[in-house]
């Protein structure tokens, strides 16, 4: 008798990924070319400030998210395996980005009382 | 070169699935054709070292266009993506030889491809913020 079909998340840290068709790391592997090419015209098409970091980091998020999810195998993983992974860096990207915004504060009371000495 | 980088990851996964399926002589070819890329990569990057250094004059103290730490961040950080993807090439090819040889189908266990195909997809994912950070930002 055959199991009847469920998806793989039912089965927790045993996950049959010999039933990945190859059909599926090939338009993930297409995805990722469309997304590099879509990288690289932000660039030749000039696209400046604040839309082109925009643009830049999403596409490399898109392109780290699959990355990670299907040719990693973390989609198919247990939940409390991805939150042991995804999440430490998810708090140090947040402290890096906590303070960035102080810094940027400091650079600016920087600017307002230490200019005189400077100058 | 990102590219290259991105094929060769292709092909180790297509690799790591044929090594469920305990295709040895398919998941050897394609480990080795992942090696291949990473070499590839390996050259074009000695190609861009070069004209950066030689013809542009970026050192890892100094640089003309800029500020002078862009040069020893770039140089210290894809140095080590470098080194990471020469290091795995020759990691791959100790696996696809070994793979190749039958090993695996002795013991049964095609478990070490799968953490060779961790290692190769986080080189490429190191080189998409690499890519995205340093060469479009």
């Amino acid at each position: 008798m055959e199991p009847p079909f469920k998806h793989p998340s039912f089965y927790p840290g045993d996950t049959p990924e010999a039933e990945h068709p190859l059909s599926l790391y090939l338009s993930v592997w297409l995805l990722l070319f469309v997304l590099s090419g879509f990288s690289y015209m932000v660039d030749y098409m000039g696209v400046e400030s604040y839309l082109r970091w925009f643009l830049v980091t999403m596409f490399a998020l898109l392109k780290a998210g699959l990355i990670v999810g299907v040719f990693m195998h973390m989609a198919w993983e247990r939940m409390a395996f991805m939150y042991a992974i995804l999440l430490p860096p998810l708090f140090l990207l947040a402290l890096a980005g906590i303070l960035s915004v102080d810094g940027a504060f400091i650079y600016y009371i920087r600017g307002l009382f230490m200019t005189a000495t400077s100058g | 070169m990102t590219f290259i980088l991105i094929s060769s990851s292709g092909t180790m996964a297509m690799g790591v699935t044929s090594a469920y399926k305990k295709q040895r002589v398919r998941t050897g070819v394609l480990i080795l054709l992942t090696a291949l890329g990473g070499l590839a990569f390996v050259g074009m990057q000695a190609f861009e070292w070069t004209k950066l250094i030689v013809d542009e004059g970026i050192r890892p103290w100094s640089n003309d266009y800029g500020a002078h730490q862009f040069g020893s961040f770039f140089f210290m950080i894809t140095g080590f993506h470098g080194l990471h993807v020469s290091i795995g090439v020759i990691y791959l090819s100790i696996i696809a030889k070994r793979v190749l040889n039958g090993r695996y189908d002795r013991l049964d266990d095609y478990q070490i491809v799968e953490v060779a195909g961790l290692y190769w997809h986080f080189v490429d994912l190191v080189w998409v913020f690499i890519f995205a950070f340093f060469y479009l930002w």
